[in-house]
């Protein structure tokens, strides 16, 4: 799953969620810990008899209501427990969608209802005291999709729908989802198109049938489909297919340069000399434009769900407004690390135990870390981008995340999507959430200028990739790994103690940025921008102003404070999220306003005054704070050698 | 006219519904003068009206000329607008064509509404076509927003241009109207044949014409005001849902009334038959037109259907009803014109509006369309908003009168001191004062209603514009009550000084007080004018500030907002009320931060009177006069 562009850092963009899930059929070693106390049955590593039938009717886009019809095989004159998918790979948390289930009616093959009854304990379980005679149970629900008005992300509009089958079927509990057949099929809106991992066995009209796959990767195998739609090949000679499937608000945003192209197929490429294997038979980007659909970023194995604004490909070029786009090479990424390399607590057999999130530093961090170099390396962004985001990157733990000084680590914030679910913060700053991606990324840093610096640039990150990732070419089953296989593996291409380097790092309150200077560069802070970071703000304009490294905080373009920084300038001046800035230096509020009153007080020495708005009340608030506009810039470290260049520098 | 507004606000609604209008003054260098003679030959006027819903009305007209130099004048100085509105603007697409051939126009530098051309041998009629493109937003009065998906309202100045050189009185024209499919309509106009929603009118005189109004609609009424009776009046109303249109019982009893007591008021009418046109709509603006037989109506949605907005708007009927004795049919003789593109003179406005405000008001009352107490409440907040009117210092009533195209048109904030149409509230007090005095002087033995007999109540039948002067009006006065009338209205006209002029309120028994304390039954109407002298919206936006009051010592100008009062608390009106209650006790300043432009500041007001709740009560000892002005006539 992907957070922040810029990894939670300064432009408060928040892209969606995302997943993990499936495997091919085969031995997997997986999670031990299995669900804790409650009725329902421990999952059992045997074959389910029989095969799920689900089918979705998506045709009802005005409603947005997917309507669910499900067949069950079930032992006659037994009880059973079906189940709402709770831990969605990739998603790192136990989340679903069971509020938005209605209408959920229970019938034997015989024809009659039958009562279901939810479990004391699990809000996701129903169970069903199946009648002698009857094998089959008929399930069917609605599935409420979102209308937006805080219910979730917006899945259906009337040019496109997106769904995951977590999100549209039950399951029997008591087995793994890889030892259970499930054959799924969907109705769309008449003449649309889609997009999916899945791959059809027979298509009648809108309806298409899709070839049977265990329940684990049909729950990792969504369907994109739209009214407009596009397909693109990005196939290497060395890799298997690749499609990257798009569905768009209008036709006009679909139109793709030869250029555009070229750059996607380097990603594959790119990958492919990276990791030195591919673990799939196929992929599909599931990408969708639109500024109707939410946005979106959740890997699977196969595929991934890719959901950004409508003016991807139509507004590539223009040179005042960059806009990162390590969405899809992180996505990808994570079909090696995330889904053919998962940590053996993220493993679960089934949807409804306990997944653990310890390693989620390799998994998102390395993945952050990896979105952004392929990024750069395929020409998707420029050097100068990709350079630009790494200095934000580095200025937000150098200055804008006081509590990993204090009182907590970056460890402990593996545990943050289960603690927050990405709901807003009062003191995001101070409070910690998911760093793992961000500070994550900057521990691969550091322990990429490591393998060089110990190496004398022989080896480097990338050996670390090529060891632990490819193996297996063209397996996509589940491949566990634990702590000490990534230390291992470490040791393997350069011998050190890196237990201690990563758990400095990972259990301590250092300097998370120090990975720089290793790479031969440093942080500096300027009154101005420079070009990218400019062209970077202006893409992130509509999220709102931030002085976060100087004067201390965030705000909506028209004064909204939504973040403080901890004992910073303007938190000791009395300035707290949810006050409104009205008005600065007795001007309103704006960012060129409030960027003048910071340069004036630089100059003066006067302290900028505030009149803040804080529920029905006004007062002026003084902030001590002349060190003027601060701007992250990296720069070069006379005398030492340029890894950094050479770690972002296309792999021929 | 009359702008549906209680005069406190009545400049702010001018402002707003002008803010955009031109005033095109410049007189063309040689004006023709007109001639009382026939206009050789019948106008003829195709105002197709298909197409209102999209605000679209497209006339093609023809004008019989000789060869030779022509000039046609789109009609400029609107009856009962008083200024020159005719909204040339809206013209698009003119063209003129003569046997086939285009005829090229040339618009006068000087006179924007003046058009001339020169007319090839052999030709004897030009065929004008153009398109009236009737507002969606902003326009004046009658060329206001005029037209939704379910209604017009068709004034026809206009839609048709006219021979310039003749008294429009002597152009005859023959209008027909196409209207949308299955709508009904109104108007003053004799139809001559109809042919599905095609109208053919019978010819009439061009003054006639753009006196006769149409309104037309989807969903249209018609109601008998005098039924049985020789001379009809009819009360005809469009709007844009059926439930909107629906007249209650009540309505209906007081609108007969209004008839009874208008005839009786006035001992004659002039009209052959009388048709309000009313248009009860959101999207058309609030006010009137008056005509000869005729009103042209437009008053809010809600306005039949809740009982609230009927009350606030009861006079609108009665003002324009009283227009066709007081305003068309005698008519000051300097807001005469022999055609529409003569400039009017306005200074008799305050007996032209003036007294049909007064009569608004009474007559009101006496056909129950309102209660005594209503009126009551409406005389003491006109009292109130003029004798709050700073510039009386160096502005005259009269001065309003003579300078109604500038006065009508005002805008920018300081009303109080600018001064506005006052000739209407103002000349509320002024008739009031009257008719006290010759209540008072003749032991109530005559009153006002003795000069309405006398002044308007001859020619019963006829509707030729009768002229009088202001000696006619004294003379008129003297028969009913000698007495110096010309001393007595100069006196209050040309007055300029720091006080109300008109003590007729107090004659009539009855004053205006102030207290810290609502009316007990009424709602918590305490005017900030009249303490800490400004008025604000909701939100604190200024749109008035009293000249000299405390507010303006402070610094407070029109146009800013009051963000914050006191320790910061968030402007409302309760917060500031509160804040000025806190000062008459505490005798600190009263602390307001406040914006202007995109910069905020704090300010303090030193006012410490607490807030002022007028009242209207009776003055002991006194006559009640007005119990008696307010009593129906038997």
């Amino acid at each position: 799953m992907k957070t922040t562009v810029l990894a939670s850092a300064l432009f408060a963009a928040v892209l969606g969620v995302a997943t993990l899930a499936t495997a091919q059929a085969g031995t997997i070693q997986l999670n031990p810990v299995l669900h804790v106390g409650g009725n329902l049955p421990t999952p059992q590593n045997v074959a389910y008899p029989g095969t799920l039938k689900v089918h979705v009717d998506a045709t009802d886009i005005d409603h947005r209501i997917f309507q669910v019809h499900e067949t069950i095989p079930v032992k006659a004159g037994a009880p059973i427990y079906l189940l709402y998918p709770s831990w969605i790979p990739g998603i790192h948390e136990p989340f679903s969608d069971i509020k938005n289930v209605a209408g959920l009616i229970i019938k034997g093959n015989n024809g009659k209802s039958i009562a279901w009854k939810r479990d004391e304990y699990d809000v996701r379980a129903f169970k069903v005291n199946v009648p002698a005679g009857v094998t089959k149970l008929d399930v069917s629900f609605q599935f409420l999709s979102s209308h937006g008005r805080g219910q979730g992300p917006i899945r259906m509009t009337p040019q496109m729908l997106e769904f995951r089958w977590d999100q549209v079927s039950l399951y029997p509990a008591g087995y793994f989802t890889d030892k259970m057949q499930a054959v799924a099929s969907v109705t769309l809106p008449a003449g649309w198109q889609y997009g999916s991992a899945l791959r059809p066995s027979s298509h009648s009209g809108n309806t298409w049938t899709f070839k049977p796959v265990s329940y684990m990767t049909l729950v990792d195998s969504p369907v994109l489909a739209g009214k407009y739609f596009k397909r693109l090949n990005l196939t290497s000679k060395k890799s298997p297919p690749v499609y990257m499937d798009i569905v768009a608000d209008q036709a006009k945003d679909l139109d793709v340069k030869p250029e555009q192209l070229q750059k996607l197929k380097n990603v594959v490429v790119q990958m492919g000399k990276l990791y030195g294997a591919y673990h799939f038979n196929h992929y599909d980007f599931l990408f969708w434009l639109s500024d109707r659909m939410s946005g979106e970023g959740l890997e699977h194995h196969r595929s991934s769900e890719d959901g950004t604004g409508p003016d991807f490909f139509t507004k590539w070029d223009a040179k005042k407004s960059a806009k990162p786009r390590d969405l899809l090479t992180h996505e990808f990424n994570h079909s090696w690390d995330g889904k053919y390399r998962r940590a053996v607590d993220h493993a679960i057999p089934n949807f409804n135990v306990v997944m653990g999130d310890s390693l989620l530093w390799v998994y998102e961090g390395q993945t952050q870390f990896y979105g952004n170099v392929i990024a750069v390396r395929s020409g998707l962004e420029n050097k100068d981008t990709g350079f630009a985001k790494l200095a934000y990157v580095a200025a937000t733990y150098d200055r804008d995340r006081p509590g990993f000084r204090t009182w907590r680590n970056i460890q402990d914030t593996t545990n943050d999507p289960t603690i927050a679910h990405r709901t807003p913060l009062p003191y995001r700053n101070y409070q910690g959430s998911e760093d793992y991606y961000s500070a994550g990324q900057l521990i691969w840093l550091a322990v990429d200028g490591k393998l060089r610096q110990l190496s004398h640039n022989k080896h480097d990150l990338d050996d670390f990739a090529h060891a632990f990732y490819g193996m297996e070419p063209g397996s996509w089953r589940i491949n566990t790994f634990n702590y000490d296989d990534v230390v291992n593996t470490l040791n393997k291409i350069v011998p050190y103690d890196w237990s201690s380097f990563l758990r400095t790092r990972l259990d301590g309150h250092g300097d998370l940025a120090d990975g720089l200077k290793l790479e031969g560069w440093k942080l500096v802070y300027k009154h101005k921008p420079s070009k990218a970071a400019k062209a970077m703000m202006a893409a992130y304009s509509r999220y709102g102003v931030s002085f976060v490294y100087g004067v201390g905080f965030r705000a909506s373009n028209d004064g909204k404070v939504s973040d403080v920084r901890w004992q910073g300038p303007a938190f000791k001046a009395g300035l707290a999220p949810a006050m409104k800035i009205v008005a600065v230096n007795g001007h309103d509020f704006n960012r060129d306003a409030m960027e003048q009153a910071i340069k004036a007080a630089h100059d003066s020495k006067q302290p900028i005054k505030l009149l803040v708005k804080n529920f029905n009340q006004y007062k002026t608030l003084e902030i001590d704070y002349h060190e003027g506009l601060m701007y992250p810039q990296l720069e070069r470290i006379k005398g030492t050698p340029d890894y950094l260049s050479e770690l972002y520098a296309t792999k021929k | 006219m009359k702008l549906h507004l209680s005069p406190g606000v009545l400049a702010l609604a001018v402002t707003a519904a002008l803010a955009a209008s031109a005033c095109a003054q410049a007189a063309p260098t040689t004006p023709i003068a007109p001639k009382d003679e026939p206009y050789v030959g019948l106008l003829t006027v195709d105002v197709d009206l298909s197409r209102a819903p999209e605000r679209i009305f497209s006339v093609h007209e023809s004008i019989p000329v000789s060869s030779g130099p022509f000039t046609m004048y789109y009609p400029k100085w609107i009856p009962g607008e008083h200024m020159p509105s005719g909204p040339i603007s809206n013209v698009a697409g003119l063209v003129v064509m003569a046997n086939g051939k285009k005829i090229a126009w040339r618009r006068d530098p000087l006179d924007m509404y003046t058009f001339h051309m020169d007319i090839p041998e052999g030709v004897t009629q030009i065929n004008v076509a153009f398109q009236f493109l009737s507002p969606d937003a902003g326009g004046e009065f009658g060329a206001g927003v005029s037209a939704t998906r379910n209604l017009v309202d068709m004034e026809f100045n206009q839609v048709a241009f006219y021979p310039a050189g003749y008294y429009s009185r002597d152009v005859t024209i023959q209008p027909t109207v196409e209207l949308p499919a299955g709508w009904k309509f109104a108007s003053a106009l004799q139809v001559q044949s109809r042919d599905g929603d095609t109208i053919h009118f019978a010819p009439v005189a061009f003054n006639d014409f753009v006196d006769s109004p149409l309104v037309a609609g989807r969903y249209f009424d018609r109601v008998d005001l005098a039924p049985g009776a020789k001379v009809p009046v009819h009360f005809n109303v469009v709007g844009d849902a059926a439930k909107d249109i629906v007249v209650s019982k009540d309505e209906l009893a007081g609108l007969r009334n209004l008839v009874t007591q208008a005839n009786r008021l006035f001992g004659a009418h002039h009209y052959k038959s009388y048709n309000f046109l009313l248009t009860v709509s959101d999207a058309t603006d609030d006010f009137g037109l008056e005509h000869h037989q005729s009103s042209d109506d437009r008053m809010p949605a809600d306005f039949l259907r809740d009982a609230d907005s009927y009350k606030r708007g009861a006079t609108l009927l009665p003002h324009e009803y009283v227009h066709s004795w007081n305003g068309k049919f005698r008519r000051p003789a300097k807001l005469w014109t022999p055609n529409f593109n003569v400039p009017m003179q306005d200074q008799m406005l305050w007996v032209y509006e003036g007294l049909t405000d007064y009569w608004a008001g009474v007559l009101a009352t006496r056909s129950g369309m309102w209660t005594d107490a209503d009126y009551r409440k409406s005389i003491m907040r006109i009292h109130n908003a003029m004798a709050h009117r700073t510039g009386r210092s160096w502005r005259s009533l009269q001065d309003t009168a003579t300078a109604a195209p500038l006065t009508y048109q005002y805008g920018g904030g300081w009303t109080n001191y600018r001064r506005s149409t006052d000739f209407y509230p103002e000349g509320q007090l002024l008739w009031l004062d009257v008719d006290t005095k010759i209540r008072q002087l003749s032991h109530n033995q005559r009153s006002l209603d003795n000069f309405a007999k006398l002044f308007y109540g001859m020619e019963n039948g006829s509707y030729l514009t009768s002229t009088y002067t202001f000696n006619d009006v004294v003379d008129a006065l003297n028969q009913v009550q000698p007495f110096d009338w010309a001393t007595f209205l100069k006196a209050r006209l040309d007055y300029t000084g720091p006080k109300l002029p008109e003590q007729g309120l107090a004659r009539s028994g009855w004053q205006v007080v102030y207290n810290h304390t609502p009316d007990k039954n009424g709602k918590d109407r305490a005017l900030l004018t009249d303490s800490i002298g400004f008025s604000a919206s909701s939100s604190g936006k200024v749109y008035g500030v009293q000249w000299n009051g405390p507010a303006f010592k402070a610094g407070i100008v029109p146009g800013m907002t009051i963000v914050a009062v006191g320790d910061g608390q968030a402007y409302t009106g309760d917060v500031i009320k509160a804040a000025i209650k806190q000062a008459a006790t505490d005798k600190s300043p009263i602390k307001l931060l406040v914006k202007d432009g995109d910069s905020y500041r704090h300010v303090n007001v030193d006012y410490h009177g607490g807030l002022k709740y007028p009242h209207i009560v009776r003055i002991k000892g006194g006559t009640d006069y007005l119990k008696d002005i307010l009593a129906p006539v038997k």
